[in-house]
Order: C-alpha cells, then structure tokens, then sequence
C-alpha cells in the first residue's frame, strides 16, 4: 500500500480500538497502550512520507507486529517483565494463536458496552466488573431486582450481539 | 457465552471506562500532530461533494426552467358560465364553457401573438399587420391579423369556424393547405380531412349565438348540452322551437324555453 493509497481515516476506524486492546494484553494499561497505537501510526505515516517506494502488502499483519514490538520493547524498558505484573495473563494471551482476531472481538464489545443504555450499563458493570450483588445494585439505585436482572441480561444479550456483529464504523 | 467469549469480556470489563478509547479523538490528535487537513485519501468525500453540486446545479436549472418567464403560461378558462378576457395586445376572448386557451405569457407579448385552444372561444383580435395572431386547436388552426371569429373544437373530432368580421385562414394541422373566410362564412373540419369545408349560414353569424327555426326540442337541448357540458332533459320531446339566444347563461335560456313551450327541463351531471 503506498501513500497515496494510505487512507488513515480507514485505517483508524478499523485498527485503532483492536490494535489498542491488543497492545493493552501485553502492557496491562489502556493509556500506555493508547500512546504505543499512536506510536505506530504515526511511524507507519512517516515511513509512507519518506520512503516513496514504500509498499506494504498487509496493512493489518504491519501493524500488529508493530504494536507488538513496541510492547515488547516498552516491557523491556521499563523492567516489567520482573515485577510480575500480570504476567499469567500476559503468557495466556501470547500463548493465544488467534489473539489478533481476538483483540477484534474485544474491541467489538467495548463498543457494545459503550453503546449499552446509559442504567444498564452502570447496573452492568457494577456487577460484572465490580462485583456488586443484585441487591445491592437495586438499593444503589432504589429499583427492584427484577430490574436488576432485566438489565444485565439486556446487556449480556446486546454485547454478545455486538461481538459478532461486522459494521464498517464498528470501532469508532 | 462461550468461554473464548467469557475471556474476552473478562478482559474488557478489568479494562473499561466510558469513552476511554475514542477512535475519533485519537485520529484528530494522529492529524494534529502530523499536520493532515480534512480526510487523508477522501476521494469519497471529494466525489459526493461534486456530485452534491452537479445535483445542485442540476436542480437550480430544472426550477428555472419551470419559473423561467419566457416558460410562463397563461391560461384562460371557463366553467359553468362564458368569461370575457382581455389579451395583452387589448385582443378580447370569450372562452365559452368549459373551454380554455393559453398561450405563452412573454411570447405572447413580445414575439408571437399563438394561442393554444381547448373547445370553444369567441375573439376580437385587434390588428396587427406585423404579428399575425394564430390559434391552435387539437385538430386545425386558425391565422389572421385582425378580426372577429369563433373556433369551436367542443365536439368530438370537428373543428368548426365562424367568422363575424374581418378574413381569417383556416386549415388542418401541419396541413399548407387551408381556406380563406370572410365575414358571414364558417367552414368545419372533421378529424381524416386535409381541408376544411365551408359551410354558408348566415344567419348563425353572430358570435356566441344560438339560431333555432322550427328545430325539435330534442335537437335544441342536444346543443345547447354539448355547449355548456350539461346534460338537458325535458318532460316533452315532441315540441318544436324558434329563437335566437344569446349564450351567456345557461339559465336564463332554459327558462325562456320552459315558458314558451310549457315544458320542463332538468340538468343532469
């Protein structure tokens, strides 16, 4: 792909979400991961300017092993692989052949979520990720547990929805 | 949930909060920092743009030509009574019944005097030796430069001409071929026909007028019928009637006819 054909709005919309969770698995921190996704785009930009006869057959394939580098090499710098942070699940996850195309149903349902009804989706996570009883919830927000349940399986039902749903803007 | 779908959301939820990872926001800060204005590669965009203004353009010139005054039609009618009309160039038109003209409002004014007719007018043309006036009917047209004349086209098929003052040029659409009428003359045209017939009847040479001698009442409400696009009935057929009518109203005829001849008549839709 050269420069002319490099359509960055495309790419972003596609890759950046993924490639974000992606780098996430090894650097256990959205914000860090978010700066080594930026990283990468850019350089591939610069790469583009500056090397007129530069061609890149598979965008995707380029741009995981990028992210996955600057991982690697962020890890590396920072010493990380010693203090242990994570790392079971850092070995799962690269032990993980399909892990692009899991990065991608991540990404699909952070979408989701974010796309979620605003009450079901704070009922959601507060279950889910915070691990907060039903009854607890419904107090918090003075509904019944009935409703508490109707939510969370509302979000449940759209999420898995959302996993495997294709849109073209699915990442914005 | 599967479990490879389990450890997706797993990882997810350990991970998210609203809005953290804002794909647009990051592609504004990517063309900040590296100077990219508007969409890098946005032929899409470049291409809807040029198609929203051919459409743009394209729909300006179809008002225009809509509203355009020299597009700009006139249209003269009548319904259930005759209307008098004054023409631009103080021409003067009785549009009977349910007839109609137009014509082109500017031409009209400036080029050509060419009227288009649907069933039965009566004009006063006011001379003019350098735009003859025209009319055109479905079935043949009439030319002249001033006078006093009838055109009917209200009955199916037949074109028929009555001159009052003055010479008109009668003939067959797209025919070259036509007669001259002089005043007290009328001549007709059945569709099939390449000239029109004269047919002499003085004393139908009033404009607008309706001449029965000794005619049967049938045949009377039969014309007058087919004029004003009403059908006329009477309790009586076998009566028989003399008299000349001024066509202004329908009305006043039937009820000049009901006291002469003790019958009664009814219109029906």
């Amino acid at each position: 792909m050269g420069r002319d054909r490099l359509n960055i709005d495309e790419l972003f919309k596609f890759y950046y979400r993924p490639l974000c969770l992606y780098a996430t698995h090894y650097v256990q921190d959205v914000e860090m991961a978010k700066d080594i996704v930026q990283d990468c785009f850019s350089s591939l930009w610069e790469k583009m300017n500056n090397e007129k006869s530069c061609e890149v057959s598979n965008m995707k394939a380029y741009l995981y092993v990028m992210v996955k580098n600057r991982s690697l090499d962020y890890l590396s710098q920072e010493n990380l692989f010693k203090s242990g942070v994570s790392f079971t699940e850092l070995e799962e996850t690269l032990l993980d052949e399909e892990v692009e195309e899991r990065s991608v149903m991540e990404a699909r349902m952070w979408t989701a979520i974010d796309a979620l009804p605003e009450r079901c989706r704070e009922v959601f996570l507060l279950h889910k990720r915070d691990g907060l009883k039903y009854q607890e919830i419904a107090e918090k927000f003075h509904i019944s547990v009935h409703t508490v349940d109707s939510h969370i399986q509302k979000a449940f039902r759209l999420i898995r929805e959302g996993a495997y749903k294709v849109y073209m803007f699915l990442f914005n | 949930m599967n479990e490879l779908e389990e450890k997706c959301l797993r990882f997810v939820l350990r991970h998210y909060r609203k809005n953290k990872l804002d794909t647009r926001q990051a592609l504004k800060v990517f063309k900040e920092k590296h100077g990219v204005v508007g969409r890098a590669g946005g032929k899409n965009r470049y291409f809807l743009f040029l198609s929203g203004l051919a459409a743009a353009i394209l729909l300006a010139f179809i008002v225009w030509v809509g509203i355009s005054p020299e597009k700009q039609w006139t249209e003269l009618a009548a319904y259930e009574h005759a209307v008098k009309y004054q023409l631009p160039d103080s021409s003067v038109v009785t549009v009977y019944p349910y007839s109609s003209i137009c014509f082109r409002t500017k031409d009209y004014a400036d080029v050509c005097r060419e009227v288009k007719l649907t069933g039965k007018v009566g004009f006063m043309i006011k001379r003019d030796c350098t735009r003859p006036f025209k009319v055109i009917g479905k079935l043949a047209e009439v030319q002249v430069l001033g006078t006093c004349f009838v055109m009917d086209e209200s009955r199916a098929d037949t074109a028929w001409v009555q001159v009052e003052s003055g010479k008109v040029r009668f003939s067959v659409l797209g025919q070259s071929e036509g007669v001259e009428l002089l005043a007290g003359m009328e001549a007709q045209v059945v569709k099939g026909q390449h000239v029109p017939q004269i047919v002499h009847r003085p004393d139908s040479v009033k404009k607008g007028s309706f001449v029965f001698e000794n005619t049967p009442l049938p045949k009377v409400l039969a014309e007058l019928s087919r004029y004003y696009g009403v059908k006329l009935v009477a309790d009586r057929t076998d009566k028989r009637l003399t008299a000349n009518f001024d066509a202004h109203s329908l009305d006043e005829i039937i009820e000049i006819i009901e006291k002469v001849l003790k019958v009664h008549i009814k219109k029906q839709v």
